[in-house]
């Protein structure tokens, strides 16, 4: 599996020499890099320190932030804040990899970046207990609760949900970036990358469900997140999405960043030890062509830190 | 010493309506500092606690103070400290009319024995363990008022009006009203916006006793009000009196007129009815009225006469058999739609401690707790009942345990609490969506906060619309490891009349309401 950026940078670079033709593609970079950490914390106070380093391999791989954001420009980073979790029970996603996010938009010059969630209990305790609010601020983004008058019936023009209400501020700021955590939840299999977007969805959510490849779908293709982040430091393998359990959350050490939805998701359920063919929104995405579910055929940049 | 006394009624005014917005969520499970400190000050509440259920928490014993002092000095407390009576007498200062009419209606009247028949009342229920003072209590009807009709519907008004602001943004006010509403958001608004039941019965309740100030001066405080009475018997013989100079006194009854209590400053004074408020001193226009250390000279007696005393008290005792012999005194028929906060004490030791002052229902962060109407029958009426149509019991929160100044809801730390079942879920399978229609959901087990989710799906192959074979999971109770929190019935996606219901039933508190086995 060991294969440095170097390495991966240097192939790439000559793919792309060779695959310069007529049409002069641009110089190819990965579509999806997974970094795992060779030597895990095992002190609890080295574990913010191990999803920095994973966060900022990954997204460096993928050609650094600079890629996804332009000086200047908003960014709406979607962590999963759902629950009054603490970071260790892997309900919500890490904050030290939300931190990092935040601080390499800045870093690439963004000019403001808003950390934001629709959770399914109070915002005030999850977003403190998340610890995602706090690493936010820290590193200089917004981070409000969303405000009910901010949600606007959006034309989604998918094959379930015609019309929602979407958070506008996430829509307007024109950059999004989903970062999620994967775990176990009985309907989907997985909450993964796609079932995170739920959380700028307003209305009766929770209808959903009723055909939730449809919708999960429908709202990837209309977000359509720039850089997909899957936090997996943590996973919660069973009870999910809630969990509370810590023997059902498993260190995984590993942060992978992506452009492509489906092959992000499809990467994800494997580190649940599913197969990205049998989860329902996954195949749908796929089949509608939102990406490619084979993330092995994408090359991915696999890095050893 | 009248601006004294102002500054020092709205001081204490200012702080009781920032304790009562410090009654909320906060990042962390802990209450603002200090919410309860209205409550332990009041003697009533804990009185009525002792007599009924023999026991009294360690905070309210600051009661003890407020007797003491008023013992030795008079009814300080309802003129400078209660911030009912402030709202009162603010009420009553605007009043106006024909001077001799207000001298009139000034006058000590028997009615002012009507809140010694009351408190004879509550007491002698609370004797037999029927614990309703906080009907009447001061601050009981002061903060539940407040936090179930007026503040909801103050919090509405405002969000209301930002709301419009920022869709129709008139003149760009945007640019102001916007950081208005943001910092309105943090320190005094509430969203979701918090809609209580009862709140039209409450608010109705609070602008009648607010109006009645129009027809005499503090209404509430002179006729009404059980706590009054009781430190108006405590300070019968208060060490500070009024000293009249009948030499200056002219007999114009200015001094009636502005008399909050009707406690007679120019004639034989009452000492169980002064406030101190010092407007008689303060109205006099010939300086015939001052206050000196003392006992009474001759005040007039306060003659309610034993025998009525002892009618009353056994009206009270008898209102406590009744509800002791109403069916929801049986154990065969506990109310499955009682389902009461966590670490609520058994139903017969929870009635006798809660006072009904709103506490929990206030601070409940997802506006679960509503004031009762019928379901603990007329003993309970306002007591606490979690409705989880309107909210659900956090299963990472303790506030409500925290906040409450009784201890019928005793305190609790997180593991305890979560220990504790408050009542048990069951499916409504003619409603489920899995079982009545073939359509996927899961929702409730998705919300199922335990550890080990308490719901667990059994994947069923049952019949579409059209007969076809339709693979769907069906959720399951597990008794064992629900805890009756509701998060399912809440966020069940049937609302009004949701397809998982929790009822009382195996409730932790109420051994005699449970079903299971071990």
């Amino acid at each position: 599996m060991g294969f440095s950026r170097r390495q991966f940078l240097t192939s790439a670079a000559s793919a792309a020499a060779l695959a310069r033709g007529a049409d002069a593609p641009p110089p190819a970079v990965p579509s999806l890099a997974v970094a795992h950490c060779k030597s895990p914390a095992t002190a609890s106070d080295a574990m913010p320190e191990e999803a920095r380093r994973l966060t900022r391999a990954a997204i460096g791989a993928l050609g650094g932030m600079g890629r996804f954001v332009s000086k200047g420009s908003a960014v709406w980073v979607k962590p999963n804040i759902g629950w009054d979790r603490a970071p260790e029970q892997a309900a919500c996603s890490n904050p030290d990899v939300v931190a990092t996010i935040v601080e390499l938009c800045y870093q690439a010059g963004a000019g403001r970046v808003t950390v934001g969630d629709n959770p399914c209990v109070s915002p005030l305790k999850s977003f403190a207990r998340s610890g995602i609010q706090a690493a936010a601020l820290k590193a200089g983004a917004r981070c409000d609760f969303m405000d009910e008058r901010k949600f606007r019936r959006m034309a989604i023009r998918g094959r379930v949900l015609k019309e929602w209400e979407i958070y506008a501020e996430a829509v307007e700021a024109g950059r999004l970036i989903n970062a999620f955590i994967p775990k176990q939840h009985s309907l989907t299999r997985a909450s993964l990358g796609m079932k995170n977007l739920m959380g700028l969805a307003g209305g009766p959510r929770n209808r959903f469900h009723q055909d939730i490849a449809g919708t999960l779908a429908d709202l990837a293709a209309f977000l359509h997140p720039q850089l997909i982040v899957v936090d997996a430091v943590r996973v919660l393998a069973a009870n999910g999405p809630t969990g509370g359990n810590l023997s059902d959350v498993r260190r995984k050490d590993t942060v992978a960043a992506g452009v492509d939805q489906v092959a992000v998701d499809a990467f994800g359920a494997t580190l649940l030890g599913l197969r990205p063919e049998d989860i329902g929104f996954i195949s749908e995405a796929h089949a509608r062509g939102l990406g490619s579910m084979d993330y092995r055929a994408l090359a991915p940049a696999m890095l050893e830190v | 010493m009248v601006w004294w006394r102002r500054a020092v009624q709205s001081s204490i005014l200012l702080l009781f309506l920032y304790l009562f917005l410090e009654t909320a969520e906060h990042p962390i499970d802990r209450p603002g500092a200090g919410v309860r400190l209205f409550f332990e000050l009041d003697p009533l509440a804990a009185l009525a606690s002792w007599l009924a259920a023999h026991a009294i928490p360690a905070g309210m014993l600051l009661a003890l103070g407020t007797l003491a002092v008023t013992a030795v000095f008079g009814r300080w407390f309802c003129g400078w400290i209660c911030p009912f009576g402030t709202l009162h007498q603010f009420f009553s200062s605007l009043r106006r009319g024909r001077l001799q009419d207000r001298i009139d209606a000034g006058a000590y009247t028997r009615w002012h024995k009507a809140k010694y028949y009351a408190l004879a009342a509550f007491l002698g229920g609370a004797l037999l363990g029927a614990n309703v003072v906080g009907w009447l209590d001061p601050f009981s009807f002061l903060f539940r008022s407040l936090a179930t009709a007026v503040y909801p519907a103050v919090n509405h008004a405002i969000v209301g009006l930002f709301t419009w602001l920022y869709g129709a943004n008139p003149l760009r006010v945007t640019a102001v009203s916007e950081p208005v509403y943001e910092f309105l958001r943090r320190h005094f608004l509430t969203l979701p916006q918090p809609h209580y039941f009862g709140n039209l019965l409450l608010g109705a309740m609070f602008a009648a006793v607010v109006a009645l100030n129009f027809l005499r001066a503090r209404f509430w405080c002179r006729y009404i009000c059980p706590l009054g009475a009781l430190l108006g018997l405590a300070g019968k013989y208060p060490l500070v009196r009024p000293r009249r100079s009948a030499g200056a006194c002219t007999d114009c009854g200015l001094c009636v007129a502005d008399c909050q209590g009707g406690a007679n400053p120019a004639g034989d004074w009452r000492p169980e009815e002064c406030f101190y408020c010092f407007n008689c001193q303060s109205d006099c226009p010939s300086d015939a009225i001052g206050f000196e250390l003392g006992r009474p000279r001759k005040a007039a007696p306060l003659d309610l006469g034993r025998r009525r005393v002892l009618l009353f008290g056994a009206s009270g005792a008898a209102g406590a058999l009744l509800f002791r012999t109403h069916p929801l005194g049986n154990r065969r028929s506990l109310n499955p739609a009682l389902v009461r906060p966590p670490g609520s004490l058994g139903e017969a030791e929870f009635l006798a401690r809660c006072i009904r002052c709103g506490e929990c229902m206030k601070i409940c962060p997802t506006n679960a707790i509503h004031p009762a109407a019928w379901e603990a029958g007329l003993e309970g009426a306002w007591s606490p009942v979690m409705k989880m149509t309107m909210g659900y019991c956090e299963y990472e929160c303790t506030l409500c345990s925290q906040v409450c100044p009784t201890g019928a809801i005793r305190p609790l730390d997180m593991a305890a609490k979560q220990a504790i079942r408050i009542g048990l879920a069951y499916i409504d399978r003619n409603r489920c969506l899995p079982y009545a229609y073939a359509r996927a959901c899961i929702v409730c087990e998705e919300h199922c906060p335990t550890p080990r989710k308490a719901i667990w799906l059994q994947e069923v192959e049952v019949a579409g619309p059209g007969g076809e074979r339709v693979t769907v999971q069906q959720p399951h109770v597990d008794p064992d490891l629900c805890i009756g929190c509701g998060i399912c019935t809440n966020k069940c996606v049937i609302q009004g009349d949701p397809a998982v219901l929790v009822s009382s039933v195996g409730e932790t508190r109420n051994p005699e309401n449970g079903v299971l086995l071990g």
